[in-house]
This record gives structure tokens, C-alpha cells and sequence, in this order.
């Protein structure tokens, strides 16, 4: 009878209590952020499409076709083709088959040159078809300067025209 | 023993029988593979005699997508990001568990830095698995709030993640040897600013769960696994923890430097419901001490030992265990002396926990069977792989 | 005949002998404007209860998302999305009709017109101000308990016909804990009745001048309360609705049009029953400054008591079937019946 009594006492109290903390709640401001009308400061390090870097002197692409990320990528969506020998190598076909990516970063660990980066910002890149996926040589090149692990932010000297990311 | 007999599946011809039959004494109802409560596609064959759940079979396999098969045409590397999509709620952990196993293959040892890194990630990563786990069980015991206020403490820890490995979900972010990048500048304040929102929340969470006596009605005296029947199905985890034994292989069997950081280990008594419920609360706070005390003591230093990318382990065998939020995770790796694994196993505690639902389900009531369903906390990824 | 039409009390006495007179003057029969009359007043009330879902819908919508840390609507219509629950309108009204093959197809179209009616009678008799009362029957309290017992019929029509194992197990489980908690309602609101001494709507908002029912019958109002929240198959009583378990509801059949009106009928029938406990319990339209301000104090009682229906449903987790029919009658009944006796002793007594 006593357990009874108590089980009655306990529940109305303690539904009391998740009441009130929910009250609380409700005058609380939303966390929630408003896209696309607002978009969330992403970080450095997010891993989104991937750029080619471009060497800011020359204007060139710093890859080499050297085929490194190539081959370590796991799922082979990398196909290069490149020309030349030795110092002047260069890539003629880059292209990347983001149906397949699993950003995983190896093909950015592993390039020697600094060439290739995914910390490039650009998460809006959906497509209605398969083929709109396939990125080619001409969209991978990077625009400007674009983060990369080896080269997180321009030096001091080039730093005034860089947007800030953080 | 389990004392449990193993019955078989109905046929065909006897699951016509029930739907033309006259009564609706036993009946047998179908749960998913589509369906909200069954974190995944998973199926489960109900036997029914009213409300009486009177047997079970799971189906699995909806999820199958050749994990341990395409490891063994894949370099050890290559395979860290397959291992992500394991747990896929515990990422951090399915790599920690894989290249703890080649490293120990190929006699690797990572620094200082990366090894306090790992578990500083590692029990992180397990606060985060533990608030998708709390949501979704509010979710299926009818609690929506509770489930939105977990994934915005969840957000947080995944923001943290993303300032680290660039990922919000599949980090593959550790590698065999140490770990690819150092933590950004001013994340170790991030983290610890993260630690101090995060204490209050729990308490918050206690008033809608713990302390409500709905909650404790639902889940206490409910889908009881008794301690002879756990060590029969090999139950790990929290699942095995709840029933009263204290088991956890950080402290029972001591991997990277778990040795050196003090917590607890909560134990429930009954193994209801309830008590794998509390377990997991409890690890949240335990997990919050872990990374403060690694937040406090990580020493400065290299991050990454001297390994070729394509390591070719000496020739044996090797399994290894962690333990990841959902129980013992093992792998077990054949070398064979090429860049390739031979043979890439890996053990996963959904799984195993998954099986003692034949034993905890006959005679609860059919919406006892989604909360305890929930309790084990599965996730197809890893029970399929 | 009684107040009607719903018009400021001063005029429409009046107003409507004057209709009258008009039809008597062009020799029409009486039953011509009485007709006319009937459907104005059914059709403002249909209006209503649109209009008040539909806000209801909305705001349910808007202190959920608070609640939990997010907006809700924000699109539609601009500001904060105030037109989403007539979007969401115009999208069920155009759905495929469907009707399973093998139902009952008279039974099954009527359910939920049957269900719909049942919540609507029930405002007949609501007193949405002094005089501002479809009918004053002097068994107003006793009518709409009956009326809402209906519900239950419409419910089961709909779960039988069909042809679905599962929703007839939906249904049944539905019909059980309709009618598990209509005993201790109607004895906890005996205990209003007992102090009014009346089952008139009008006479029990004015016995409570002086003092609302609320205080001495506190725990009649908890137990009315919670049975309410179980009628309309609320959360945490809401196993007939619940998406997670595994048995589907009565209205798994239903889409469109049809499945709005079940829709319809359950905030209609929230609104009843909060419209039900402001005049038994909180003093009906009674409150300070004049009295054309009465049905806005009406109204705001009743959303006030809606919004502690929404905030419930967000705090809590759902109640199991058969921990519900404990709660039910070894709960609240006894509690119920407690109130009962020392209400009647204290009117012997004092």
C-alpha cells in the first residue's frame, strides 16, 4: 500500500520535473542554423571536392603525374594521364570519380608535390546525374590559392589577398 | 548453459496457416527491415501469442558489403577507410581497433603523442556513440526531445572531429604507425570547453530519463540476460557489464596506454533493460574523465613512427581486441609477407550481442521488444559488415 | 428555443425573431429558417474547428522544435511558417483516394465521418461566453460524455473494416483504452457537478463566481487531466498512434482526405476536452474587465490548458499497453472515486 502511495507520489513529481526542465527549453534560442540563408564557418580541415594546386608563381599545376594517388587510392577513382619526362611532366587528363571518392585524404597524404588538396571549402557540388560527378582535369584546377596540408596558409608576403578561413 | 532450445524459423507453408487461421491465438509478425526502430535493416521474425513475444529470429544480412573480402585485395593502408564503415557511429574506434591489430602484426610502435591522441579520440568518439545510442532508445521508447537533445551534443563532439581529420562521420583518421595530423591550434580548448558544456547536459538528461518514472517503468524488470546466459552468447560490452560482470577490456586487458588513466567501471545488477541504460550513462561520465586526464597529461612530441606507407607485416597471425562503445571489437589479420592481408577478420560485438536477443525477448510484451531491441545498441554496418 | 446564434448577447434575441418574423411575413413554413439557422451555426463551427486545428497543428509544431532546440516552420508563408498546416491541407486533399481491396466500403468511408461528428457535437454545447452557447440543455455535461463515447464506435469501424489484421488489433487496443479511461473522467468531473449542483454548462461556469472549482478539486482536475490526455490518444498514452511499435495503428488504411478528418477529429477533440475542463474547472468564461471580453477568456483558458497538452507531449515517453490499463483503473479510478466520496461528505458536512 505504502509502495503504492509512493509509486503515485514519485510519478506525479517526477513528471513534474522533466516538465519543467522542457519549459526551460522552450525559451531558450534555436541552435539550429538556417541553410541556405545562413551556412555554417566551416573549418580548415574539412574534406570536400578536390582542387589541384597551382603553383602561384607560374600558374602551372604543381602535379607531376607521378601516379602516387593513383594508386593508393582504395576505391580507383583516380585515372591520370600524363606527358612528358622528368622535370617539365605534366598531367593531360585528371579525373576523379566522386560517386566513387571515400574521402579518406590518402591521395593528399601521399602526393610528394603538395599538388592535390581537399580542404578546399566547396560542399556544393550535387549533381542530377552520375556524369555530373565525373570531374575533370579543367574543374579541378584550383582558382587561387587553396589550403592544402603542406601549405595551410599563404606566406606572409601573398597573405593580404587570401580570404580568412580559419 | 543456455538453457534455451534453438527452434527453427517457420516455413512457408506454416506462416499460411496462422494468416488463414480463424483465432489469433499465435501469430507471426514481421519487424522491418524497414522500420523505425530497428537501427538498420534488420528483420525480425516474431512469434505472437497476443501480446507475448513467444520466440525470435533475426535476419540479418541486408547491410553485406564484402568488408573482410575487399580487405584481402586491399593494402593495409587502403583498408582504414573500409574499417570506418564498420561501426559507422564509432569510426574513430573501428580504426583504432584495425591498426592496433597491424601494429601489433608488424611490431610498430606508435609515439607518445599519437597514443594519447588515440585514446584522447578514442573516448570521444564513445561519448558520441553513447548520446546517438541514448537518442535513439528515447526515440523508440516514445521520447523525442531527449533524442534532439543528444544529437546537439553530439554535433559538438563532431564539430571537434571535423577540426581534426577534416570528417564528420568516416575519419579514417588514424594510421598504422601514429596518427597523420596533429590537432589544430586551440583545439585542446575547444575540447575542454566541450567537457564543461557537456557535465551539465547529462544531469539535464536525467531529469527526462533516469528520474522519470515512465522511463524506469519501460525499462526496469524488462528483456532480463542472465550472467550464465552473456557468457554463453560471449555478450561484450555494456550488454555484458549490465549483468553484473565487470569486464572491460581496458582494464582487463590493457591496449595502447590505457594502463595509465584512472576511471570506473559501472556494472549493473539485473541486466534489464535499465541497467544497460544506466551502464552507458555512467561510461559517459567515465569517458569525460579519460579525456581530461589525457587532455592534461599529453606530452609534446613526433606524431607518426618511421613506417614505409605500403607495410608488409612479417609472416603470422594475430588477433587483437579493443573495446570499442558496442563491446569487444576484434580483428584478426593473416599476413602472408606481402602488402596485402591474406586473411582480414573482423569480429564485431553487434553482432555477437545481436544473437542474445533469442534469449531476452520470449516472454516480454511486443512493445517491450523494440526497447530491448534498442538496449543492445546494434548497428547494421558492423553486424553485416 | 435558446441563444441560437452565436452573436453579441445584447442583439440577437431580437435579430432572430426578426428572421423568423420575415420568413412568416413571405409565408414560408417555420422549418425554412429554422434550417437556415442550423447551418450557419454548424457551418461557423466547422469553421472554428478548422481554424483551431489548424493553429493547433502549427503550434504544436513550433513548441516541439523550441523545445528541442530548432525552429520548425519557418518557410512557409514567410513569417515563421504560419500557412504550413494549409499546405500540408491542400496536400492531403489532393491525394490518391484509396481504398483497399476486400474492405468494407460503407463502413469504411463512414468511420471517419462517424468519428468527426462525435467530436463535433460535442461544441453544441460549449460555453464560449455568457449566452455564447449553441443550446444550453440542462444536461449539457451528461451529453457530451455521451456523445464522446461515440468515438470509440468510429474507431473500431475504422480498424475492422479495413480488412487488416493489424489495424484490427490497432483498433481494439485503441477502443480498450478509450473506454478504460472515460470511467475515471466521468467520475472525476462528478465532483464539479456535485458542488453546481447542475449538469447545465451555463449554471456550473456560474457557480464558480466566487471561487474556481480548481482549488477545492484539485485532484479531480489532475485525474481529469490525465484521463483527457488518454482519450485523445495523446502521448504519453499515445500507443494507437505510435510509429515505433510494431503493431500499426487503426488509420493505417487511410490517406487524403480521410486521414485528415481522423486528423481533424483528434485536435477537435483535444480542444473539447480543454474547452471541457476550463468550465468545469478554471471558471469557464469568467475573468476581469467586461463582458464582451468573456469568450477571449474562454479561448485563452482552453489554449492554455492545450499548451500544457503540447508541453506533455514533448517531456515524456510513451506509456506500455498494459502499465496504460493500470494506470487506468487502479490509478486514477480509485483517486477518482476518493474525490467523490469527500466531496460528498463535505457538501453534507458545510
Amino acid at each position: 500500500m505504502v509502495r503504492y502511495l509512493s509509486d503515485i507520489w514519485f510519478g506525479f513529481i517526477s513528471i513534474l520535473s522533466s516538465m519543467a526542465i522542457t519549459l526551460r527549453y522552450l525559451f531558450t534560442p534555436a541552435i539550429t542554423v538556417q541553410y541556405p540563408e545562413e551556412k555554417r564557418e566551416m573549418p580548415l580541415r574539412a574534406m570536400n571536392k578536390h582542387y589541384l594546386t597551382v603553383d602561384l608563381d607560374t600558374g602551372k599545376l604543381k602535379c607531376t603525374a607521378c601516379d602516387l594517388c593513383a594508386v593508393i587510392c582504395p576505391t580507383k577513382c583516380i585515372h591520370i594521364v600524363g606527358q612528358g619526362k622528368g622535370k617539365v611532366r605534366h598531367p593531360v587528363e585528371f579525373d576523379i570519380d566522386h560517386n566513387l571518392c571515400m574521402y579518406c585524404n590518402l591521395c593528399v597524404e601521399v602526393c610528394p608535390f603538395d599538388a592535390i588538396t581537399m580542404w578546399t571549402g566547396n560542399y556544393e557540388f550535387g549533381g542530377f546525374s552520375r556524369t555530373d560527378l565525373f570531374i575533370d582535369i579543367r574543374e579541378l584546377t584550383a582558382p587561387g590559392f587553396v589550403p592544402s596540408p603542406m601549405t595551410p596558409r599563404l606566406p606572409a608576403a601573398k597573405a593580404a589577398k587570401a580570404p580568412a578561413r580559419k | 548453459m543456455a538453457t534455451r532450445v534453438i527452434t527453427r524459423p517457420p516455413t512457408a507453408d506454416e506462416l499460411m496457416a496462422t494468416r488463414a487461421s480463424e483465432t489469433m491465438e499465435e501469430m507471426y509478425v514481421n519487424m522491418g527491415p524497414q522500420h523505425p526502430s530497428t537501427h538498420g535493416v534488420l528483420r525480425l521474425l516474431l512469434k505472437l501469442d497476443g501480446e507475448i513475444v513467444l520466440d525470435v529470429w533475426p535476419y540479418i544480412g541486408y547491410l553485406h558489403r564484402c568488408h573482410e573480402k575487399i580487405g584481402e585485395n586491399r593494402e593495409y593502408i587502403q583498408i582504414i577507410p573500409y574499417t570506418d564503415r564498420l561501426d559507422y557511429l564509432a569510426s574513430m574506434y573501428n580504426n583504432f581497433g584495425y591498426v592496433h591489430a597491424v601494429e601489433k602484426l608488424a611490431g610498430v610502435t606508435p609515439p607518445e603523442r599519437a597514443e594519447y591522441m588515440r585514446v584522447i579520440l578514442g573516448e570521444l568518439q564513445r561519448i558520441a556513440s553513447h548520446l546517438i545510442w541514448l537518442g535513439t532508445f528515447g526515440l523508440d521508447l516514445g521520447n523525442f526531445t531527449i533524442f534532439m537533445w543528444c544529437f546537439r551534443e553530439r554535433e559538438m563532439v563532431l564539430d571537434l572531429f571535423e577540426q581534426v581529420s577534416g570528417q564528420r562521420l568516416n575519419y579514417s583518421f588514424f594510421r598504422i604507425g601514429g596518427m597523420p595530423m596533429d590537432f589544430p591550434e586551440g583545439w585542446i580548448g575547444d575540447c575542454k570547453a566541450f567537457l564543461e558544456w557537456f557535465k551539465p547536459r547529462l544531469k539535464e538528461y536525467d531529469r527526462l530519463s533516469t528520474d522519470n518514472i515512465i522511463w524506469q517503468k519501460r525499462t526496469q524488470g524488462v528483456g532480463v540476460l542472465t550472467q550464465e546466459d552473456a557468457r554463453a552468447y560471449a555478450v561484450s560490452g555494456p550488454m555484458l557489464r549490465s549483468t553484473g560482470i565487470k569486464w572491460d577490456l581496458r582494464r582487463n586487458d590493457p591496449y595502447s596506454i590505457y594502463d595509465r588513466f584512472d576511471f570506473d567501471i559501472p556494472v549493473g545488477e539485473r541486466g534489464d533493460v535499465w541497467d544497460r541504460f544506466w551502464v552507458r550513462r555512467r561510461e559517459m561520465e567515465e569517458s569525460i574523465k579519460i579525456v581530461e586526464q589525457g587532455l592534461r597529461d599529453i606530452p609534446p612530441g613526433p606524431i607518426m613512427a618511421k613506417v614505409p606507407t605500403a607495410i608488409k607485416p612479417p609472416v603470422g597471425h594475430l588477433y587483437s581486441r579493443v573495446e570499442s562503445p558496442r563491446g569487444e571489437l576484434g580483428d584478426y589479420i593473416v599476413s602472408d609477407g606481402s602488402k596485402r592481408p591474406y586473411r582480414y577478420k573482423v569480429r564485431s560485438p553487434a553482432y555477437v550481442n545481436l544473437s542474445a536477443i533469442s534469449v531476452m525477448l520470449p516472454g516480454c510484451l511486443v512493445a517491450d521488444a523494440v526497447a530491448v531491441l534498442g538496449s543492445i545498441d546494434i548497428v547494421l554496418g558492423e553486424v553485416d559488415r | 428555443m435558446g441563444a441560437m446564434v452565436p452573436m453579441p448577447v445584447a442583439h440577437h434575441e431580437q435579430l432572430v425573431d426578426r428572421f423568423y418574423a420575415a420568413f412568416a411575413a413571405w409565408g414560408v413554413p417555420w422549418l425554412v429558417p429554422k434550417l437556415i439557422i442550423m447551418l450557419v451555426v454548424v457551418s461557423i463551427i466547422i469553421g472554428f474547428i478548422s481554424v483551431a486545428a489548424m493553429f493547433l497543428i502549427w503550434w504544436e509544431r513550433k513548441i516541439s522544435a523550441h523545445i528541442q532546440a530548432r525552429f520548425g516552420p519557418m518557410r512557409v508563408g514567410g513569417w515563421h511558417g504560419w500557412a504550413q498546416s494549409i499546405a500540408d491541407g491542400i496536400k492531403l486533399l489532393l491525394k490518391e483516394d484509396i481504398i483497399p481491396r476486400g474492405a468494407d466500403r460503407a463502413v469504411f468511408i463512414l468511420a471517419p465521418m462517424v468519428v468527426f461528428a462525435s467530436a463535433l457535437a460535442a461544441y453544441v454545447v460549449l460555453p464560449f461566453g455568457p449566452g455564447l452557447i449553441v443550446t444550453d440543455l440542462n444536461i449539457g455535461i451528461l451529453y457530451i460524455i455521451a456523445i464522446s463515447s461515440l468515438t470509440v464506435l468510429g474507431i473500431i469501424m475504422a480498424g475492422w473494416s479495413s480488412n487488416n489484421k493489424y489495424a484490427t488489433l490497432g483498433a481494439m487496443r485503441s477502443a480498450a483504452q478509450t473506454i478504460s479511461y472515460e470511467v475515471p473522467l466521468v467520475v472525476s468531473l462528478l465532483g464539479p457537478i456535485i458542488l453546481a449542483g447542475s449538469l447545465s454548462m451555463t449554471k456550473i461556469v456560474e457557480a464558480q463566481r466566487h471561487l474556481w472549482f480548481i482549488v477545492p478539486q484539485l485532484v479531480a482536475f489532475l485525474t481529469y487531466f490525465t484521463c483527457a490526455v488518454a482519450e485523445t490518444n495523446r502521448l504519453p498514452f499515445d500507443i494507437p498512434e505510435a510509429e515505433s511499435e510494431i503493431v500499426a495503428g487503426f488509420h493505417v488504411e487511410y490517406s487524403g482526405m480521410r486521414f485528415a478528418i481522423f486528423f481533424l477529429a483528434e485536435y477537435a477533440n483535444m480542444f473539447t476536452v480543454c474547452a471541457i475542463a476550463t468550465t468545469m474547472f478554471l471558471g469557464g468564461w469568467a475573468g476581469p474587465g467586461p463582458e464582451v471580453l468573456a469568450p477571449f477568456w474562454f479561448l485563452g483558458k482552453t489554449f492554455f490548458l492545450l499548451f500544457v497538452m503540447l508541453w506533455l507531449r514533448w517531456s515524456l515517453a510513451r506509456v506500455r499497453v498494459d502499465q496504460l490499463m493500470y494506470l487506468g483503473w487502479k490509478v486514477l479510478l480509485p483517486i477518482a472515486f476518493a474525490n467523490l466520496i469527500v466531496t460528498g461528505v463535505a457538501v453534507l458536512v458545510v
